[in-house]
């Protein structure tokens, strides 16, 4: 891998703003291009940068086996493709007879359908009470601790912190296997 | 088996707690129940909840650059106003009047329409030579109705688009050309060197040069390899050399993911492999 590329790479895992605006600074144009040359708008350029960037890249690198075999800049251009071919297709139009690599094409379906499971997840998570819906954002988007979480329930015993989030996930369960969209989505993975 | 048991019994398994036998029964109960496998994926879908979240403050982290991105673009509605008044107007008239004639004057820049032009009207392929070094004013100084990040990645873009017209055209040594010095010359960071190997391997396929197809599609890893695998096989095949053509078509025909598969199974099984072609 390069250093320039190794550089981005290791930037998006940290959530560096110098790097990511450098990414923007250097790629963005070109894909909107890229876009405009295949019927589509700036903003959906835009739009489809941001999501090649976002939904698909970052969650793909976060994978332990993630290894790049391209340069940066082509495997971004290649997502981008994938994402516009998804969306003119969802818009009924004339799809561009672009060559896209098979295994890319794998993965960023894949990543893409487990983005709207988590979605539809999250969605679910706000609708199982105030105290299960605190308790997973403490644990998943806080990443707090049991003994600072039982200390914002006003909790003296830690370990009924463990119960109450089994107790949640169970409910969490229910709720999912009721939602044919989920299930739907499940089916596909 | 109750609601709870069948709880621990999956998370026992995603937490890699489960023994050897029941791994193989749990697997294999995944394979044959549709019911379960559908309840073991939601168990694993709140189990990945941990990454997703990081993954959606990244997505709101992109949100927020992008809104101090589109902040800090001029304003035009601002420069309008300004340009309201009468004493401005003349100034700014008199400004483009001047620039326009030092531009006329000092500047003699070709004007393009298209890549395709550029290199119609490059002067001769040395400049590709000085790629590395983006010594060549001229590319750089182009004009291109492109929305390009900086002047270097105009001259690739053009390069290829150029290289594949040329090959559209059947000019194939011209366009073999353009993408050999690419690889000898370019900088990496702005073209995907297996890429172009491809390429070039492809063109001097249809060139007859099979020797020096193999040599470049050799090259090409990543996405192309498995495509490229099949072609290398065929210009084994046109050199004479049976043998080898026969081990690459017998790793073909064994790899579950390969598109041609079959096609490589069936060239292995025809009496004369000639037949492939």
């Amino acid at each position: 891998m390069s250093n320039l590329d190794d550089r981005f790479i290791k930037g998006i895992r940290s959530h560096d703003r110098a790097i990511i605006h450098e990414i923007y600074d250097r790629f963005q144009g070109r894909i909107i291009s890229m876009i405009k040359e295949r019927t589509g708008t700036t903003e959906d350029g835009e739009d489809v940068f941001q999501r090649a960037l976002g939904d698909v890249l970052y969650r793909m690198i976060q994978k332990p086996d993630f290894k790049l075999t391209s340069r940066f800049y082509t495997l971004l251009h290649g997502i981008a493709k994938i994402i516009w071919q998804k969306e003119l297709r969802k818009r009924k139009q004339v799809l561009i007879a672009d060559q896209l690599p098979e295994g890319l094409v794998e993965e960023v379906n894949e990543v893409l359908e487990q983005r709207e499971r988590e979605k539809v997840l999250w969605r679910h998570i706000e609708q199982l009470g105030k105290e299960c819906s605190k308790l997973f954002r403490l644990t998943l988007i806080d990443k707090l601790k049991d003994a600072q979480i039982a200390e914002i329930f006003n909790i003296s015993n830690v370990g009924s912190i463990k119960v109450k989030r089994t107790r949640c996930k169970k409910r969490l369960l229910i709720s999912l296997k009721s939602d044919p969209i989920y299930n739907d989505l499940a089916k596909q993975a | 088996m109750t609601s709870d048991e069948q709880f621990e019994l999956i998370e026992r398994y995603l937490q890699g707690e489960s023994s050897p036998a029941e791994v193989k029964s749990f697997e294999s109960r995944i394979q044959n129940d549709p019911a379960f496998a559908l309840a073991v994926q939601r168990h694993r879908d709140i189990q990945d909840l941990d990454d997703s979240a990081n993954a959606f403050a990244f997505e709101n982290l992109l949100t927020e650059i992008e809104a101090e991105r589109k902040k800090q673009k001029p304003n035009s509605n601002r420069i309008i106003r300004l340009l309201n008044r009468p004493i401005l107007q003349v100034a700014a008239v008199i400004v483009f009047l001047v620039a326009t004639y030092l531009v006329w004057r000092v500047l003699d820049r070709p004007h393009f329409e298209s890549a395709d032009e550029l290199y119609l009207a490059s002067v001769d392929l040395e400049a590709f030579d000085k790629l590395s070094g983006h010594q060549d004013r001229e590319l750089r100084s182009v004009e291109l109705p492109v929305n390009a990040i900086d002047s270097n990645s105009l001259v690739y873009d053009a390069v290829l688009i150029r290289a594949d017209s040329l090959f559209q055209l059947h000019e194939f040594s011209n366009s073999e050309f353009l993408l050999d010095s690419l690889l000898q010359n370019g900088d990496e960071f702005y073209f995907s060197r297996s890429e172009t190997y491809y390429n070039l391997g492809m063109i001097q396929m249809y060139h007859n040069k099979f020797t020096e197809a193999i040599g470049n599609l050799s090259q090409v890893n990543g996405d192309h390899r498995k495509k490229a695998t099949w072609y290398i096989a065929m210009a084994h095949i046109k050199v004479n050399n049976l043998e080898r053509a026969r081990e690459i078509l017998e790793e073909i025909a064994k790899d579950p993911l390969h598109s041609r598969k079959k096609a490589a199974a069936d060239a292995l099984s025809a009496s004369n492999i000639w037949e492939a072609i």
